[in-house]
């Protein structure tokens, strides 16, 4: 139980709010039969966030990203009521549908362009309502509570714009104002949900409650109730079968959602057999669910952690020499002039090689003082090659001094770096 | 030839045989105020795709092929067979469920894939880039067959259109199943928003001008082609990805269009 | 009906969660081992190898599974709910990993803090971005952050990995150390043969291969009249043949690995992971590899094998497709396996693609030691 609240329960609360707001809303979406809109607008709330996070580095979680997202949706409010109001050989319905078409594609168009950071597109259609905080709960209250509020307030004029748009058009209202407001109003509650929940889960409270509940009562109020509660249930199955089964939880809801509306429309039209059977073939999944393996020690629920730090915090502390500096060090080898500088040198690589190509430099350099650090190296066993150079550039140089005597066999190539 | 001019020809080829019959069946779609429901048919062989992935069968396979066209068929079934009766539910809230429902299922697919949110990337945005001759030949091939029928059958779709059919179920059914069979196959291609924005751009714009079934499919098709062109030789000249940028050329078309509609609003419709 | 309907709705609501209550019930710790949990495969396998019978070590990430795209879900945030040792890269390749952290309510593994080992530590990252802007770089602003393809990397993960297991259990420490040794000393010999490191030094060989400057430098040079290139064995001599060759990869997963055995990346497929390239992007891609007769094309197996193919085949050149982490593949049974698998479907596909020549042809790999 604690392990189910602890990771559950935000996100169970998160949903009640939405279900709240959102099952007005369908309501009156499927009452003005333009049941795509909040699809429409979430996509365009997507693209503002996006243009914010590219254009002007805005973090996607942020209130500023909620501002660009709000920003697009007025837009695309903008649009929808222009279209509604100009346009009548085509239904709004079309114009919805390619907006969100091209909504979608400039998100993927931006993220396709702009270099940076992975910007999750899947996670925009699955959602994150699995990680909702205790801020985004209190947020998701003030807003709910706002755009209530606002519909609450201008019922009546809402009322007339949707009995009939043509006539309170004709009666001199303004048609495209209201209009926008309402989608304003609107846009507000979805851009802040989508951020939540995303694109999918908020399609799936709009709608399907609002759709059940009308196959059982025609009155407002009732239909709120049921849409509230029918939405409820399947939550907790949905987080129920995301947590068994190890799927996302948006998409998992949205099942519940969608299975329940198909049984309650089919209980409508079957027999009742038929409708009991299924009703308790499904139970019988359920209990299935809950007797699976549940996990292991619960899940003490410490409260509201700081965010960790990015997790890039990790550079290097002290690596190995970079191909930059193995250059570097080269060259300051070459450029030595006296063999103090070396044994500088030498004091600060550990590396076996570069101190064989100190070593040989020094000899070069200076034989006396070179062959002293020759010696001081050869007894701290380097590996066998750079032993060997030590040895042919000491070679080399007794030669060098003594010309008559016989040359020693030369078994390797041009000193390297040289 | 040189790989930009290859590229050229054959993505013009395609966009001009495969907007002919998208004009066509969109504007059906348009009159008939049935918007989504490729939407609909989009995502369910998209759908498809992804299941048969989790089948072991590979994209754009014809074993693929087969589970994406038993998804839209029954996609299709439920979209003709699925008309409410309540007044409170519009037929539109039957395909915006159905839409839901192919989305949660594509997403939940993709959870268990091994490169799920990629595919699921892919199945949106297609791939058109990546496009081949024989694959072009067999689209259009197909695409000129159903051409065919649907002049042969021209007056019982429009009567369809028209609101005058007799039996309609059944020619509703043979419409939808039109509509699955080249969502089908453009989908792979273009993914599941350019195959919607071809099928529903050009034909709304054409619908807001006229009524005359011969003259929206020319200026659909020329607007449509037009714009994708544009999009084509400009994601190419600039670097732009290829699939978003020809839906952001039509989406501008489209804008254009209702304004130039809005200003001429005085004018009679033909 | 409708009243009725509420309430059974209500009682089943009441009943779930009622029943739920009663499911949780903490399972017991196994003896007194330390749970590890790694965010990638093979940095389980080290840790599996380090840690002996005193871990009990857990993956997130699938082997055949892209960890940018991993999407975190409940069953991850129990397990590192559970575990004392987190491991995971500490650069942003596990984007999701915070999240996750964040919702368990485990502190003692958040950054920072004793239970987090970020492998990364101490390695020379390649691909640093010069300007920290949007405008450039691709798609990781610290550097290439696909450490597990190179053993030499890998060795300073099984270091980081001792570490972490040692601040955790004290008491091990004896114990991590020797089998860390071992590990290493069993890469080194895998890696580049017996008689390599007595001659070079292994830590000398590992930087030089790091850099990429180890074959160039194993040309050069000989010793007793043989080229010092003739002296390697294991994996480096296996590669040989490829010494030098270039080869494009489907994304910029296989940046270390071709550094070390001196091929070069003359091109990706695709640079964003998930994202189609624009057309230029990919006629360029086209022409360059005909021009220069680039003939293989190396991909992660978690990839649309699809697209490779259709590059593959209008370059005419050959795909080859592994996985990228241990577990990925039935063969790729730990990171040896993985490694000996890259190596042997290489050299398959070159052969395929008619790039060796005839005495390259029979395996090379020395028999590895048991």
């Amino acid at each position: 139980m604690e392990h189910f609240v602890a990771l559950f329960g935000l996100p169970l609360l998160a949903s009640t709010l939405m279900l709240a707001v959102l099952g007005y809303l369908g309501i009156y979406v499927l009452k003005r039969e333009i049941v795509f809109v909040d699809i429409a607008m979430a996509q365009s709330v997507v693209v503002g966030m996006v243009v914010g996070h590219l254009a002007f580095g805005v973090d996607l979680d942020s209130w500023a990203g909620y501002g660009y997202g709000v920003g697009t949706a007025l837009v695309a409010a903008a649009f929808y009521a222009f279209g509604r109001s100009k346009i009548s050989q085509i239904p709004l319905e079309a114009m919805i549908g390619i907006s969100y078409a091209v909504a979608a594609a400039a998100v993927l168009f931006l993220v396709g362009l702009a270099p940076g950071g992975h910007i999750h597109v899947h996670s925009m259609l699955a959602g994150s309502i699995l990680w909702v905080t205790w801020e985004d709960i209190a947020a998701s209250v003030a807003i709910c509570a706002t755009a209530a509020a606002g519909f609450w307030l201008f019922r009546r004029p809402f009322d007339r714009l949707f009995q009939d748009y043509g006539a309170a058009a004709a009666s001199g209202m303004n048609v495209v104002a209201w209009d926008i407001l309402w989608y304003v109003l609107a846009g507000v509650v979805i851009a802040w949900a989508t951020r939540i929940a995303g694109i999918l889960l908020i399609f799936a409270f709009l709608i399907v409650p609002a759709i059940t509940s009308a196959l059982f009562s025609r009155r407002w109020g009732v239909r709120l109730v049921i849409g509230w509660t029918f939405g409820l249930g399947a939550t907790v199955l949905g987080l129920l079968f995301a947590d068994r089964l190890d799927f996302s939880v948006g998409p998992s809801i949205s099942l519940f959602l969608v299975a329940g509306l198909a049984l309650a429309a089919g209980s409508r039209v079957w027999a009742r057999p038929v409708t009991v059977g299924l009703s308790l073939a499904a139970a019988a999944g359920v209990v299935v669910l809950l007797c699976m393996r549940s996990p292991g020690r619960p899940v003490t629920w410490a409260g509201r952690n700081e965010p960790s730090a990015a997790a890039g915090a990790a550079l290097p502390s002290t690596p190995p020499a970079a191909e930059s500096s193995e250059r570097d060090i080269e060259r300051r080898i070459q450029e030595a002039g006296s063999v103090r500088e070396l044994e500088g040198l030498l004091g600060k690589v550990t590396d076996p090689q570069f101190r064989a190509e100190i070593v040989c430099r020094a000899v070069e350099l200076d034989p006396a003082a070179g062959r002293a650090l020759a010696q001081r190296f050869l007894e701290e066993e380097p590996p066998l090659f750079f032993r060997q150079r030590v040895l042919e550039a000491l070679d080399a140089c007794d030669r060098h001094e003594r010309p008559g005597s016989a040359p020693v066999e030369n078994d390797r190539d041009a000193p390297a770096g040289s | 030839m040189s790989e930009s001019l290859h590229f050229l020809i054959l993505q013009l080829s395609l966009l001009a045989v495969v907007l002919v019959l998208h004009t066509y069946i969109g504007l059906h779609i348009v009159r008939r105020t049935l918007i989504f429901s490729d939407l609909v048919l989009d995502q369910l062989a998209a759908l498809g795709a992804l299941v048969g992935l989790a089948l072991g069968i590979g994209y754009a396979t014809p074993g693929s092929y087969l589970v994406s066209t038993g998804m839209v068929l029954i996609g299709a079934g439920l979209l003709a067979g699925i008309k409410p009766t309540n007044p409170l539910i519009p037929r539109e809230a039957v395909i915006g469920t159905l839409y839901a429902v192919a989305l949660l299922a594509s997403l939940l697919v993709g959870d268990k894939l091994s490169g799920g949110e990629a595919y699921v990337n892919k199945t949106l945005a297609g791939a058109m880039v990546w496009v081949s001759w024989p694959l072009v030949a067999v689209t259009v091939g197909v695409y000129a067959a159903l051409l065919l029928f649907h002049y042969a059958y021209r007056d019982k779709f429009i009567a369809l259109a028209e609101g005058t059919a007799a039996k309609e179920r059944w020619w509703d059914f043979l419409l939808f199943a039109t509509q699955g069979i080249i969502t089908i196959l453009i989908v792979p291609i273009a993914g599941v928003l350019l195959a919607y924005a071809f099928l529903m751009i050009p034909a709304a714009i054409a619908a807001m001008f006229t009524r005359r079934w011969g003259r929206a499919v020319a200026i659909g098709w020329g607007v449509g082609f037009g714009a994708c062109a544009a999009g084509c030789v400009g994601s190419w000249y600039w670097g732009l990805p290829y699939g978003p940028t020809l839906i952001l050329a039509l989406g501008a078309a489209f804008l254009v269009a209702m304004g130039l509609r809005a200003a001429r609003r005085e004018r009679a419709t033909d | 009906m409708k009243g009725s309907r509420i309430l059974t709705m209500l009682l089943a609501l009441v009943a779930i969660v009622a029943v739920a209550a009663g499911e949780a019930r903490p399972a017991p710790r196994e003896g007194v081992k330390l749970r590890v949990v790694a965010t990638l495969p093979d940095y389980a396998d080290l840790a599996r190898v380090i840690g002996g019978d005193r871990v009990a070590v857990e993956a997130i990430v699938r082997g055949d599974q892209d960890a940018h795209f991993i999407r975190p879900k409940p069953s991850f945030v129990e397990m590192v709910a559970r575990a004392d040792v987190l491991v995971t890269t500490g650069l942003d390749l596990e984007m999701w990993l915070p999240t996750v952290i964040d919702k368990c309510g485990n502190t003692h593994v958040r950054s920072g803090q004793p239970g987090y080992v970020a492998v990364s530590e101490g390695i020379n990252l390649l691909e640093k971005p010069t300007k920290l802007s949007r405008a450039e770089g691709g798609v990781h602003i610290y550097g290439n952050p696909h450490l597990t393809c190179s053993p030499v990397n890998m060795k300073r993960v099984a270091r980081n990995i001792a570490t972490g297991l040692i601040r955790n259990d004290p008491e091990g420490e004896a114990y991590y150390r020797a089998n860390l040794e071992r590990l290493l000393a069993r890469i080194d010999e895998r890696l580049f043969g017996k008689e390599l490191p007595e001659l070079l030094g292994a830590e000398t060989l590992c930087r030089m291969a790091h850099n990429g400057t180890l074959v160039p430098f194993l040309q050069k040079h000989k010793l007793k009249g043989r080229p010092l290139a003739d002296y390697a064995g294991g994996w480096l001599k296996a590669m040989r043949p490829l010494w030098g060759t270039a080869l494009v990869s489907y994304h910029k997963n296989w940046v270390y690995f071709l550094k070390l055995f001196d091929l070069e990346e003359a091109g990706t497929v695709e640079p964003k992971p998930g994202i189609s390239p624009s057309p230029k992007h990919v006629s360029e891609l086209v022409t360059m590899m005909k021009e220069r007769h680039i003939r293989i094309i190396l991909a992660a197996n978690y990839f649309d094998e699809q697209k490779i193919r259709m590059v593959a085949s209008r370059v005419g050149a050959e795909p080859v497709i592994v996985p990228l982490y241990g577990g990925g593949a039935p063969e790729a049974t730990d990171y040896f396996a993985l490694v000996d698998l890259w190596i042997d479907r290489l050299l398959a596909g070159a052969q395929k693609a008619g790039m060796l020549s005839e005495d390259e042809k029979k395996p090379q790999a020395e028999a590895p030691t048991p």
